[in-house]
């Protein structure tokens, strides 16, 4: 089947090799008057990850890839109460957050509805426009599920995440922020203001980091017992402080910090970026 | 060669202007290439590592103006590491070492940083333009030291740059005596920004043509600008979200009423839909129209504004106007040239295009030539229709958002479709696909692509076979952007 090469994303990245073919890379052409051209001058050979995907096979719904914006970066209180606040168009978001932890799930969830298929780089779109992107969705899922809680007396869960959004879903800005994991070469942003507390946002970095592609190549090609295994490691909490990683922030002042120690509002309002650190080495943090 | 004294070659080679032209020029012969180098003030690098800034210093020693490009165009999707590179301050460092009279800087996908940008106000004395597209590694810092060292900064163009908003006052810091401003355009910054500041800088720039706000700047100030500034040519509108029936918004009207001159507008980056009808006064007029940053305005009010919009010429669009606002478009937009339509989410199955507003914008506008199209799906019998309606396309760049999707009716790879694309439109010169696609496409593109020069490809092709008809039929093809693609994989 023709689709093989989403192999290409095993170990959560993507084997890109661009090829540069001007003769005259110096003085090449003008630029020309729209600045979104885009136009790739270098030639860069990247293998990021092991090419051992590549011979692809089986159906798209065993492959998963990083993402550069997930489902999950939109209002993560969806995914423990799938079924509220959805429309069909939002119900599809939700389903796949909710079925996000089971890759093989998700991906078949995603190409049955015609979801964007979860991989790094796609659609080729600029993180400026994704930030709008997160908005529009998060709106239109705050302001359903505001209209449906007038409506009737929807489930009443995590109320201080919501209240949050439903109060102000045309001012709030997204906020994003960077987030390195110690050992991974390329980091990923989240928006802090899509999420109310500190549970979903662990629980979105988790998804991001920990769950790569050698924890589901390994859950493809292990026996069943292995794979419980797997799952019970994946199942560490980055703010349980029981796992190998441990989540820290760097401050206002410069500081890098444990995340959970202050209110979510003050650790918004002071955070500058996240990383996520080996516990080992995260020895001396105040706590 | 030798009948002309220099001065008059070098007022000969003035009137060359495009790098292309003038790099042929220098390549004559010796006595044209130094004058041709001596004489040149703007140049162009494609690629930051490619040659050195000093190599340029002393080639081009009467440099004003340079254009830098650092990292790939993949660097805009996160497909490279961070560390990349791309620093532009080993080029400031050397101009300023130099002594070069700089003037002009543009810079794309390179990291600038605070020190870099004081370093550049404190060293060039002439220093009028400064346009930053895609970089990061800089706060409102460094643009505070622009706005206080540069007496005669003509503009500050700041597009979709990663700022880091420390909320300074950095439009404070513009100096009193600072009256040049013609271009000045900070809608990608994150923060609030000193509205009295701005205001006074608006009333006391009597050459401003081109302004874009961020989303902190609201209705009354935007209304309060406009009344000092009505030779706009250029609006960028912060945030629009307000009242219909206030006070303020009868004054926005009033203020829109004066500005004749606006030929392009954008953002709306936070927008209340009703009552777009103030900008109604302007539609007429416009040529350019830049309502992607806008997912508030759609449906009704959308298509209304569209409707007036008849001399347009530019639109950028989300994909929330759906086919049947692209319908609309193809029928009151004649003049349209160029077309881009971004998705609005691009996670739900259900983004709002499809080949059906693709077929209707071929068929309505017949000076289209270059677009860019998000969309849920595509067919071949929509290509095959696009093509034969619009031979004129020289960029076309196609991304179904399920990157591998076939023919949406006949689910056949989308090789007859793109093939009947570049067979058709022979000034093709950009070509991004996506889509199922095998072989077969490579083959009709090396075939009939012949004025090729950028193709993009993804997730396409079965072997080495489709990079071998690429490479060799595509004779003028100079760049190529490939991702997870079996053809390259065994070549790479």
């Amino acid at each position: 089947m023709q689709g093989g090469f989403f192999g290409g994303g095993s170990g959560g990245s993507v084997c890109m090799s661009t090829v540069s073919m001007e003769d005259n890379v110096v003085m090449s052409s003008e630029d020309s008057s729209s600045p979104d051209e885009g136009e790739l001058e270098l030639g860069l050979g990247l293998s990021l990850g092991g090419a051992a995907g590549f011979k692809g096979s089986g159906p798209r719904g065993c492959q998963q890839y990083a993402r550069i914006l997930t489902a999950k970066d939109l209002p993560s209180k969806v995914s423990s109460s799938s079924s509220s606040s959805t429309t069909s168009s939002s119900s599809t978001l939700s389903r796949a957050i909710a079925t996000a932890g089971t890759k093989r799930t998700a991906d078949s969830v995603a190409a049955s509805n015609g979801v964007a298929s979860q991989v790094v780089g796609w659609p080729p779109i600029r993180s400026h426009r994704m930030h709008i992107m997160v908005n529009q969705a998060k709106s239109q899922v705050t302001e359903e599920f505001s209209s449906m809680n007038k409506r009737k007396n929807a489930v009443e869960e995590k109320v201080g995440n919501k209240n949050i959004n439903t109060d102000n879903t045309k001012a709030r800005t997204s906020l994003f922020v960077k987030v390195n994991m110690d050992g991974t070469l390329i980091g990923r942003k989240v928006d802090l203001n899509a999420h109310g507390c500190y549970e979903t946002l662990a629980q979105a970095l988790e998804n991001m980091f920990l769950r790569t592609t050698t924890t589901v190549n390994m859950t493809r090609l292990s026996t069943p017992e292995h794979k419980n295994m797997i799952d019970a490691k994946r199942h560490s909490q980055l703010l349980g402080g029981s796992s190998e990683f441990v989540l820290t922030y760097e401050d206002k002042d410069g500081d890098w910090m444990l995340v959970g120690d202050v209110p979510w509002g003050m650790f918004t309002s002071s955070v500058k970026r996240l990383r996520i650190m080996r516990t080992s080495e995260a020895t001396g943090l105040g706590k | 060669m030798n009948y002309f004294p220099d001065e008059v070659l070098e007022h000969i080679f003035d009137f060359v202007t495009s790098q292309r032209d003038r790099n042929s020029v220098s390549q004559v012969c010796k006595p044209w290439y130094k004058i041709e180098s001596s004489s040149r003030q703007k140049v162009f690098v494609g690629n930051c590592y490619a040659i050195s800034p000093e190599r340029v210093i002393e080639r081009f020693p009467g440099l004003k103006s340079i254009t830098l490009k650092g990292k790939p165009h993949f660097a805009d999707f996160n497909l490279v590491p961070p560390d990349w590179g791309g620093f532009v301050y080993p080029w400031i460092e050397a101009f300023a070492r130099n002594n070069m009279g700089l003037e002009e800087l543009k810079l794309k996908r390179m990291i600038i940083s605070d020190e870099c940008l004081e370093l550049i106000s404190r060293s060039f004395a002439n220093f009028k333009s400064l346009v930053l597209v895609s970089c990061e590694g800089f706060s409102t810092d460094g643009l505070a030291a622009i706005a206080s060292n540069c007496s005669f900064l003509r503009e500050l163009d700041l597009q979709e740059n990663d700022v880091e908003d420390h909320r300074g006052h950095w439009l404070s810091c513009f100096p009193d005596t600072c009256t040049s401003l013609v271009s000045l355009n900070f809608a990608c910054l994150k923060g609030d920004v000193n509205l009295a500041a701005l205001e006074r800088l608006v009333a006391r720039s009597p050459n401003l043509r081109s302004l874009r706000l961020n989303h902190a700047v609201p209705l009354d100030i935007l209304q309060k600008i406009l009344m000092r500034a009505p030779h706009l040519v250029d609006l960028g509108v912060g945030s629009y979200v307000h009242d219909p029936d206030s006070e303020t918004y009868n004054k926005l009207v009033t203020a829109l009423q004066k500005c004749k001159s606006v030929r392009s507008l954008s953002g709306f980056l936070e927008a209340a839909p009703q009552c777009l009808s103030a900008f109604h006064l302007i539609c007429p007029n416009l040529t350019s129209l830049n309502l992607s940053y806008a997912p508030g305005i759609h449906g009704t009010e959308l298509r209304k504004l569209i409707r007036h919009c008849r001399k347009l010429q530019r639109l950028w669009i989300l994909d929330c106007i759906g086919d049947e606002g692209l319908e609309v478009v193809a029928s009151s937009c004649k003049d349209l040239q160029e077309i881009r339509v971004f998705p609005s989410d691009p996670f739900v199955g259900n983004a709002a295009v499809t080949e059906v507003g693709l077929v209707a914008l071929s068929s309505g506008c017949p000076k289209l030539h270059s677009i860019l199209y998000f969309c849920q799906q595509m067919t071949n019998a929509a290509l095959i229709t696009v093509a034969k309606n619009r031979p004129n396309f020289t960029r076309f760049r196609l991304c179904i958002l399920d990157p591998t999707k076939p023919d949406a009716v006949t689910n056949q790879p989308l090789d007859e479709g793109f093939g009947a694309i570049v067979h058709s439109c022979k000034g093709l010169r950009r070509l991004s696909m996506s889509g199922r696609l095998t072989d077969r496409v490579f083959l009709y593109i090396g075939m009939y692509a012949e004025q090729l020069e950028m193709i993009s490809i993804a997730f396409a092709g079965d072997t080495d076979e489709g990079m071998q008809y690429l490479l060799n039929g595509c004779k003028k093809l100079r760049k190529l952007e490939i991702r997870d693609c079996p053809l390259a994989m065994q070549r790479f």
